[in-house]
């Protein structure tokens, strides 16, 4: 029954999209190509502005200027009940006087669907989600987890050409979070629908998405596959805000190995480097000492500090971490290419934010 | 305890137990909950007990009291009050009801913070007028002497303030922001996901209204319209300002009319079985209530 | 759904500010209705045939029934708050530090004075008095009577006025003392060394000082204003003598019930406003209904997102206009 979403071509454009609202500039000149069938997940802080671009592409928030369009149709001027849009709030959105039943049928009813057919979507869809059995219960009987699987298939249940989820896990606790966020991520490939995923959790949104736009002050820093997101940020700002960065100044000259310790400062290129990239060898002429240890399962977070640099983090096995306990005097090592290096120049002037 | 517990055994547990009573006695939950159990029961529970008293109490033929149900068989005579009272209440109730809610509703869709508060305090204060200074202002503004009354030519179309009219017109002025109080919560408890996601689901606007916003404020209003009947079917005050007595009887005005009557006519025990007649609706109102707002808490949790 | 229907574009905007006008006019029309009887009164009371004058309020100074009766009714509203606080705000503590399973049946016991009707309490009241002085002088029973009904302290009023403010100061304190983790500051305070007593002192009522105020002035306000009650019982206070003297000066009636009026509620907007002020955190507990907080407070998680905030994208939006949530969850960096 589902097939039908992937037979036309679903591509969403927004398209040189600003929101202002009075003076505040919440989006400036946004644009955002997400192709048939992808799922891209917008990544920002609070504020960022990537709420405001959903309720854009669903139509309950008028763009300033640009344009929004589903399959090549220009959807700016139409009413957000006529888009056609799949969409899961962040909690508390089934109707509290109905079934989940009811909930899941609600769209196919105001799409005058015949009940039959839409018993049998909703039973299917009800069946995917994994609640054949709670039919009948009613949402405040429900966990938050089960609520939002609900909600899933409710917007599901009319096919829409598009799908929009606003941080639909951030009310859950981790462990349902994990699983809801797997089975998001198997129906969305499964019927192949063009999904929007809004979240401030960047460990999410690597973990789900095809590509994932990173959102600051209403700009689009980067739009990339998760693994160069995280491997090759192209700003600042992408470096920081997703996952773990060691900052550094560095000579121009300088490319991997030993690393005498600075801070960023004028004529030195800035470095961010992963903990992976960044490993501790103890040494009684190092130049750091190693502050604290934290054990995280696979791998075992160590910070050191320089006597005047830096804080460093460097990400090592367990067996690597018995040598490195706190007080150990070490020497860092950049093992790799790291994530972004800012040319002395440009450095200077990007400073200023962080 | 097992039969085989020696007397001393028993006799030292009771000792105990009755030394943990004590102790209990003194425990500073029970010296702080005395006095409020002590008032409720002197200044409630015995009154409302004596009036049950005396109300079931039938003199029988020789004199001895026993228990039966003469005095509220006699309240047929008062057929008339009562018919009065349900009609006033059931009419300005549902006045009340509906523009209450019609008000609160739109009070939660202009949602200025200031009108807000604005009326959570003047609703709350107003939901406790419907003393003797209510009556008096509205003998003044709808009176037959009433600056209102004259300067809108009220005589010609027969209204008076003197019936049930006028009882239905003063009783809005506390029953309109009662509706409002217990209503407000209640829209403004109608998220703004279940709009958006009737609209995402190809819903209109009266789509959710339809199987959505009504369904889901139903209980809380009927709450609300129960609590005004019950509000309204209780109002004395103010009522013996602008009717007095005999012209247009109420059951509040019947008790305090046969009350003043005294006991030897008879009066008192009428009095007291049409009490009962109060209280009974009186909870019954309020069991309803709180059966449909808890329902309603439950829905816009 | 291809059917694709174009709509202007700045349509929805007008609606909706069309519309909003729309919503004001109930609200306006309640407003009015509201506004009416008290200018009505105001102008009856001080422009007798349209001249200004307060001739009407001489009476306060020359009445000496009305003198008596503003007395009595002062000294029961006086003796009516001290008794309710004595008696509510220990019970309130108790039930909530000591015995909560007690706190559904307080409630209850406190919510039944408001649907009892006042008239139908004060015919139980009059069944019971009248059964004691019936007992015959010199007895126990008659004298309590007696005593209770003696004009110059009309002790039975205290009483009933004190159940008759329950319903509504339960409320308040009880909302009040929901707001503060009580059980975590006496045991806290009880781990530095303080006494029961000496907590509940020191640290639980400054917390409900709100509540206590408006528990105040909501009674007094009951007091100066509750006729059934007094008049049944016979006892003279203010508003009953409103009613006495109505029949005879009716212009000053009016003009002091104007005045009784403007003072009760003057006196629970004061109470309400205290409720609001010291409410500790945010500005919930709307004194007299409870309940109603309960709505958005409930919401826990991050999901600060109640209705409040559609206002930011429907008003002029002050900071934040985007409907993004705070997340308290730290963004990891």
């Amino acid at each position: 029954m589902m097939s039908t979403t992937t037979t036309q071509d679903n591509a969403v454009v927004l398209d040189g999209i600003t929101k202002r609202f009075g003076p505040t500039t919440v989006l400036d000149d946004l644009s955002l190509h997400i192709s048939a069938g992808e799922l891209v997940s917008v990544l920002g802080p609070s504020g960022c502005g990537k709420t405001t671009a959903m309720r854009i592409l669903a139509g309950f928030e008028k763009p300033t200027t640009g344009r929004v369009l589903v399959s090549g149709k220009d959807l700016t001027a139409v009413a957000p009940n006529r888009r056609d849009i799949g969409m899961v709030f962040q909690a508390y959105s089934l109707f509290p006087n109905l079934s989940v039943r009811q909930n899941v049928e609600y769209g196919l009813r105001v799409r005058r669907v015949r009940r039959e057919a839409r018993r049998r979507t909703a039973e299917e869809l009800l069946e995917m989600c994994g609640l054949p059995q709670l039919a009948d219960r009613y949402p405040h009987q429900l966990s938050g987890g089960q609520q939002q699987r609900v909600a899933l298939a409710r917007a599901l249940a009319v096919q829409p050409s598009v799908l929009l989820l606003d941080e639909p896990l951030s009310a859950l606790d981790a462990i349902v979070r994990h699983q809801i966020r797997e089975e998001i991520r198997r129906l969305q490939q499964q019927l192949g629908i063009t999904t929007m995923f809004v979240t401030h959790d960047q460990e999410e949104a690597l973990a789900i998405a095809d590509r994932v736009a990173v959102l600051n002050g209403g700009v689009i820093e980067q739009v990339d596959e998760p693994r160069t997101i995280y491997r090759r940020p192209a700003t600042e700002f992408v470096a920081q805000f997703v996952g773990t960065v060691t900052r550094l100044g560095a000579d121009p000259s300088f490319t991997r190995g030993a690393l005498p310790v600075q801070g960023p400062a004028h004529g030195l290129d800035t470095l961010f480097v992963r903990p992976e990239d960044l490993t501790l060898s103890p040494a009684a002429e190092g130049t750091c000492t190693v502050v604290s240890q934290t054990f995280t399962g696979e791998r075992t977070i160590v910070r050191a500090s320089g006597d005047e640099g830096p804080e460093l983090i460097s990400s090592v096995s367990a067996a690597e971490a018995a040598d490195l306990v706190p007080g150990t005097r070490v020497i860092p090592h950049v093992l790799d290419e790291p994530a972004l290096r800012l040319p002395a120049a440009a450095s200077a002037a990007e400073r200023v934010p962080a | 305890m097992s039969s085989a517990t020696t007397p001393t055994d028993s006799a030292a547990g009771a000792r105990s137990g009755g030394g943990r009573l004590l102790s209990r006695l003194g425990s500073p939950a029970v010296v702080s909950l005395a006095p409020m159990t002590l008032v409720l029961l002197l200044f409630f529970a015995l009154p409302i007990g004596g009036m049950a008293l005396i109300a079931f109490t039938v003199e029988g033929p020789s004199g001895a009291a026993r228990a039966g149900l003469t005095h509220f068989a006699d309240l047929t005579d008062h057929a008339e009050a009562l018919g009065n009272s349900a009609r006033v209440s059931l009419i300005g109730a549902t006045v009340g009801a509906a523009i209450g809610a019609v008000t609160s509703f739109c009070i939660s869709q202009i949602r200025s913070r200031r009108l807000d508060s604005v009326v959570a305090v003047l609703s709350s204060v107003l939901a406790n007028d419907g003393g003797a200074p209510l009556a008096f202002s509205f003998i003044v503004t709808l009176g037959n002497a009433g600056l209102l009354f004259s300067l809108l030519h009220l005589d010609a179309t027969g209204f008076s303030l003197y019936s049930w009219q006028g009882l239905v017109v003063m009783y809005q002025y506390f029953l309109i922001p009662t509706m409002v109080m217990v209503t407000l919560p209640t829209f403004a408890g109608l998220r703004r996901q279940w709009r958006e996601a009737n609209t995402a689901l190809g819903g209109s606007s009266w789509t959710f209204w339809r199987r959505v916003g009504l369904p889901v404020a139903a209980p809380g209003l009927l709450g609300g319209w129960i609590l005004l009947v019950g509000s309204a079917y209780a109002t004395h005050a103010s009522a013996a300002v602008l009717i007095g007595t005999g012209v247009y009887p109420l059951v509040p005005l019947t008790i305090a009319s046969e009350l003043r009557s005294g006991a030897s006519t008879g009066g008192e025990a009428t009095a007291m079985a049409l009490g009962v007649t109060m209280v009974v609706i009186a909870v019954v109102v309020l069991f309803l209530f709180t059966r449909l707002q808890r329902r309603s808490a439950r829905w816009l949790q | 759904m291809a059917a694709v229907t174009p709509v202007p574009h700045d349509r929805p905007t007008l609606a909706r500010r069309s519309g909003r006008a729309t919503m004001w006019l109930p609200v306006l029309a309640v407003a009015i209705y509201i506004a009416v009887p008290l200018l009505c009164s105001i102008g009856y009371a001080v422009l007798p045939g349209w001249s200004f004058s307060l001739s009407a309020y001489s009476v306060l100074g020359d009445d000496a029934s009305l003198l008596s009766a503003a007395g009595r009714t002062v000294t029961v509203a006086v003796l009516t708050v001290v008794a309710l606080l004595l008696t509510l705000v220990p019970a309130v503590v108790a039930v909530h530090l000591w015995a909560p399973r007690l706190r559904p049946v307080l409630e209850i016991l406190c919510t039944l004075p408001l649907v009892v009707p006042a008239i139908a309490l004060a015919a139980g009241i009059v069944s019971l008095l009248r059964w004691g002085a019936q007992q015959g002088r010199g007895t126990l029973p008659n004298a309590i009577s007696q005593f209770v009904q003696h004009p110059d302290l009309p002790l039975i009023l205290v009483g009933t006025y004190v159940v008759l403010c329950l319903p509504f100061t339960f409320r308040s304190i009880d909302a009040g003392l929901r707001t503060i983790p009580l059980k975590a500051m006496v045991e806290g305070s009880a781990s530095l060394g303080s006494s029961t007593w000496g907590t509940i002192l020191r640290v639980v009522l400054p917390n409900i000082r709100g509540p206590v105020l408006f528990s105040i002035f909501f009674t007094t306000a009951l007091c100066f204003g509750e006729f059934s009650v007094a008049a049944t019982l016979s006892q003279d206070t203010v508003p009953v003598w409103l009613f006495t003297v109505s029949n005879t000066d009716f212009r000053a009636s009016i003009a002091v019930a104007v005045l009784l009026n403007l003072t009760t509620w003057g006196l629970m907007l004061i109470g309400t406003l205290a409720t609001q002020r010291f409410a500790p955190g945010r500005s919930g507990g709307t004194g007299g209904t409870g309940e109603e907080t309960s709505a958005d407070d409930a919401e826990d998680g991050p999901s600060p997102d109640g209705s409040s905030a559609e206002d930011r994208t429907r008003a002029h939006a002050p900071h934040s206009p985007t409907c993004e949530q705070a997340d308290p969850e730290k963004v990891t960096r």
